[in-house]
Formats: C-alpha cells, sequence, structure tokens
C-alpha cells in the first residue's frame, strides 16, 4: 500500500492554512466593507463572528479531515454514516463551484500583475479598459487558462512538493509584499484621515443590524471556514499535530492579513482622492474597485507604478494560494473514488477550466455563480454543525479536540457555539441574503432563475445539485467508501 | 490622530496582530 501523504513540517501546515484563508476577499472586499459599515464598529463584530463561527468550524474541519483521512464526500459519509454523503457532496460541490470562477479572478489579478510590471497599466482610461479587457472573451480566457494550470502544476506534485513548497513561498512573500505597501501608505500625505475613518468607533453604528450581519458574512467568507478546504488539508496531518492552535492561528493570520491591507488601501484612499470620491471609491463593488479604482489611485502616486505591481502581485499571490486548495479539494475527491494523483488531476484540470469558460467571458454568469455558491457556503457551514450535533458537541471536543499535546484546550463554550449559535447564525445570515435579493437586488424578478442575484437561481441551482446528490446518495457512498467499512 | 482612534486601533491590532504572533511563536517551539 502506498505511504499516505502528509504535510512535512508543523510550518508547513500553518502556511498552507493561511494560504487557503488569505484570498483576494482580504484584499478587494474587506477594506471596502470596514469603510461602508463604519470602521471599527465593523471590526466588533467581525472579531467576535471569528470566534463564534470562522474559528470553531475551522478545528471541526481540521478534525473530521484528521480523523476520516478523506476529501469531503466520503469524509462526511465515514463521520456521519452512509445515509449522509450527500453532505459532503454538496460542500465539495459548492467549493468546486467556486473554484471554477475564482481561476477567473486569479487570471485577472495575473494579467493586472504583467501590465503593471511592464509599465502598461497607468496613464490609461481605468474603467474602458476594464470593460475592454472583461469584454474580450479570448483574454479572461487565456489568463484563466494559465491561472488553472498554475494551480494544477503545483497540486500534481503532491502536498510536500507542490502545495506546501508554493505555500511557504507565496505566503511569506504576501506578507512582505502587502506589509510594504501598508508602509508606504501611512507615509502618504494625510494618511491619518484614513486611519481616523478605519479605527475611530462609530457606536451607532453597533446598533444597526446590518453591520452585525456583514461582519459574520465577512468572517464566514473570509475565513474559509465550512468551506471543506481545511478539511482536505487536514488529511495530510500528522498524528500529534495540533488542530485547535492551528485553527486560531489559521482565524488570527486570515484577520491579521485582512488588517494589513486595510491599512494599505483606506490611508491611500484618503490621501489623494477628495472625501466624496474617496467614499464613492469605497462604495463601488469589489472588481470596480480594485481594477479601475486601485490603478486610479496609483497613478497619482509618486513611484505609483511600482506599487501598483506589488499590489496586484500580492492580489495574485493571495488569489493562488487559495486556488491551490480548491484544487486540491476536488483532486482529493477523485482520489477517494479511486484514482491516483495523475490521473484525478488531469480530470481536473479539464473540468476546471471547461466550467470557469462561462464565467470567464461573461461576468453576468460570473457575478451569478459567486452568488449562488458564495451564499451556499453558509449551508456548507451549517452541515459541519449537523456532523458535530450527530456525533455529539461534548464527545467531539473531548475526544478529538482536547488532545494532550495541544497548546490550546477548548472550552464548553465550543459546545455551545455548534449545538446553538451556528445554527441561529446561519438561519439568520440566509434570510438576510434573501431578504436583500428581494427587496434590494432582485425587486421586481427574485423569483425568476435566470436572474444574477434572484432568490430563485439560488434556490433552483441548490435544489438541483441536492436532488442529485441525495437520489444517488447510495452510488456515490460506494465510490467513496468502496474498501472502507464503515 | 484621535485618540480615541489610537486606543481602538492598539485594542484591535493587539487582539489580532498580537494572538497571532504569540500562537506562531509557541507553536513552533510546542513538542
Amino acid at each position: 500500500m502506498a505511504k499516505r501523504e502528509e504535510f512535512s513540517t508543523r510550518w508547513g501546515i500553518i502556511l498552507a492554512a493561511l494560504g487557503m484563508a488569505i484570498g483576494a476577499g482580504n484584499i478587494w472586499r474587506f477594506p471596502r466593507l470596514v469603510a461602508q459599515n463604519g470602521g471599527s464598529a465593523f471590526l466588533i463584530p467581525w472579531l467576535i463572528f471569528l470566534f463564534l463561527w470562522s474559528i470553531p468550524l475551522l478545528m471541526v474541519e481540521f478534525a473530521i479531515g484528521k480523523t476520516t483521512r478523506l476529501g469531503t464526500i466520503g469524509a462526511f459519509g465515514k463521520f456521519m454514516g452512509r445515509k449522509f454523503t450527500w453532505m459532503g457532496c454538496f460542500v465539495g460541490f459548492c467549493t468546486m463551484g467556486i473554484m471554477f470562477y475564482y481561476s477567473v479572478v486569479t487570471g485577472w489579478s495575473l494579467h493586472y500583475f504583467l501590465r503593471a510590471g511592464s509599465g502598461q497599466l497607468l496613464g490609461i482610461d481605468y474603467s474602458a479598459y476594464w470593460n475592454q479587457f472583461t469584454g474580450s472573451g479570448y483574454l479572461p480566457l487565456l489568463f484563466h487558462l494559465l491561472a488553472i494550470s498554475t494551480g494544477i502544476y503545483i497540486v500534481y506534485h503532491g502536498v510536500v512538493a507542490g502545495i506546501e513548497r508554493a505555500n511557504k513561498l507565496l505566503i511569506p512573500s504576501l506578507f512582505l509584499l502587502i506589509i510594504i505597501a501598508a508602509i508606504r501608505a501611512l507615509l502618504l500625505p494625510n494618511a491619518v484621515i484614513g486611519l481616523n475613518y478605519l479605527f475611530y468607533p462609530d457606536w451607532a453604528k453597533l446598533l444597526n443590524y446590518r453591520v452585525w450581519l456583514e461582519g459574520l458574512s465577512q468572517s464566514a467568507w473570509s475565513t474559509g471556514a465550512g468551506w471543506g478546504l481545511i478539511l482536505t488539508y487536514g488529511i495530510y496531518l500528522k498524528e500529534r499535530e495540533h488542530i485547535v492552535s492551528n485553527s486560531f492561528i489559521t482565524g488570527l493570520g486570515n484577520c491579521s492579513a485582512s488588517l494589513i491591507v486595510s491599512l494599505a488601501i483606506i490611508p491611500t484612499v484618503f490621501s489623494i482622492l477628495p472625501y466624496q470620491d474617496a467614499m464613492t471609491a469605497l462604495r463601488a463593488g469589489n472588481t470596480g474597485f480594485t481594477f479601475v479604482w486601485i490603478p486610479h489611485l496609483f497613478d497619482k502616486m509618486p513611484a505609483g507604478s511600482v506599487f501598483a505591481t506589488i499590489f496586484f502581485l500580492a492580489l495574485f499571490f493571495a488569489a493562488l494560494s487559495s486556488l491551490i486548495s480548491m484544487i486540491e479539494l476536488t483532486t482529493r475527491i477523485f482520489m477517494d473514488m479511486g484514482m491516483q494523483r495523475r490521473q484525478a488531476i488531469k480530470l481536473v484540470w479539464t473540468i476546471g477550466f471547461l466550467l470557469g469558460v462561462p464565467s470567464a467571458i461573461s461576468l453576468s454568469i460570473f457575478n451569478n455563480q459567486d452568488w449562488v455558491w458564495g451564499i451556499g457556503l453558509l449551508l456548507s457551514g451549517f452541515f459541519f454543525a449537523v456532523a458535530v450535533n450527530k456525533f455529539g458537541a461534548r464527545n467531539f471536543r473531548l475526544t478529538l479536540l482536547n488532545v494532550e499535546h495541544d497548546i490550546i484546550k477548548v472550552g464548553r463554550w465550543f459546545e455551545w457555539v455548534l449545538k446553538y449559535l451556528i445554527p441561529v447564525e446561519f438561519v439568520a445570515l440566509l434570510l438576510w441574503w434573501f431578504y436583500q435579493s428581494i427587496v434590494y437586488y432582485e425587486p421586481n424578478s427574485w423569483w425568476n432563475p435566470f436572474k444574477t442575484y434572484s432568490l430563485g437561481t439560488c434556490l433552483v441551482q441548490w435544489g438541483v445539485v441536492l436532488t442529485i446528490f441525495i437520489i444517488f446518495n447510495r452510488q456515490i457512498t460506494r465510490l467513496v467508501l468502496k474498501e472502507k467499512n464503515s | 490622530m484621535k485618540p480615541l482612534a489610537i486606543i481602538f486601533m492598539i485594542f484591535i491590532l493587539g487582539i489580532v496582530w498580537g494572538g497571532f504572533i504569540y500562537l506562531l511563536v509557541r507553536s513552533s517551539r510546542g513538542k
């Protein structure tokens, strides 16, 4: 029997986990959300939910991966019982759905990095260029192919020579790049306006339920908790590896990166733009802010070309390190079905490229997939809570988390969070996002499954996927657990 | 910078960066 793959060092698993967690969302979403939701007032719920959603789910994922040594599908089947394999299928499919368009984002950032590095990004009409680039069809497609091929090349080399080695380069480099960008931003004239905006607490905002729900959403999406990615990395943990402390490091490291990026972006925005323009920039969407406003900002800065290159390289590294984990999740599922890594990775390459094509050539499809599977992740997180409760939250904590050699022991709060809080958070978030769809995003056609941000499109796409997985639950279970007596 | 902003900055960065670095150091020294 072939030797089981595992991370060679603790640093290896920590850097891989940080690579999974730190992604495009830390760079293009977090600073805007902080600015839109009252600065420090937003940081409070964001930090609270780090401990009441993200870190507990990271611990759950690590533990289930380490215990079952199987990807998402097999892990749910083995851990919860064969009747529940469909839950693991949904978790895996949801993250795969994100991988398809995430490769496109990684490609965009690679393209902008290359343009900035070759001195061709600044001094142009940024909005027109963005529309021309995304509308060209072939360019986003080409860069999507380059991005997924890079990720595939890394994962092809396995856990140690591929994932671990790549993250040992990507993550320290990413931190170095964003720290350089933050130092530069803090040295700009009037950077203090941005710092005040970022850290002066507007307590009244805490009375607004939207700030709490945005904080929870950001925490849930940004750390990658409940996506099945850490479960997949958990498969490769050594027997004596720490689960609890690694989960805290991953959660806090992800938040540290988010704060460094905010220190780089918000002072720059307020230093360079007049107040009204700064607010307009920060209220733009993810892509508008990153690919239209950011080049505009760097254009007005001394040595802007250098810092634009640094920024887009950091974005590319962050996106690539997350894409790697998504590719590994998908590859691992096929390996559980009996394929060798070499065969599985070729299949993932083909599927990943082909199913990313629609998002690469149409921003409308890209946005729809981001909406459907982004919200789907909340359901994935809830499924992990169901798994723990079926096992017994107390039993889970005592037998799988509080192992002798870990430097942190989890208290009873973990049981309370998994039993009551995560289900309540899940229902609140789901209702809130559906309410947004009905009232704000698609008020006249929220039921229509062909509208980008409709409730209908979410329910139909989830419904189709869940129905297929539930109908074929027995066959899928046999496929992934065929040689395992569970 | 406003004093309250400074206090809050130290509080947030202390928890997040402090916690992260502390755990990294503790973990790398572990068995």
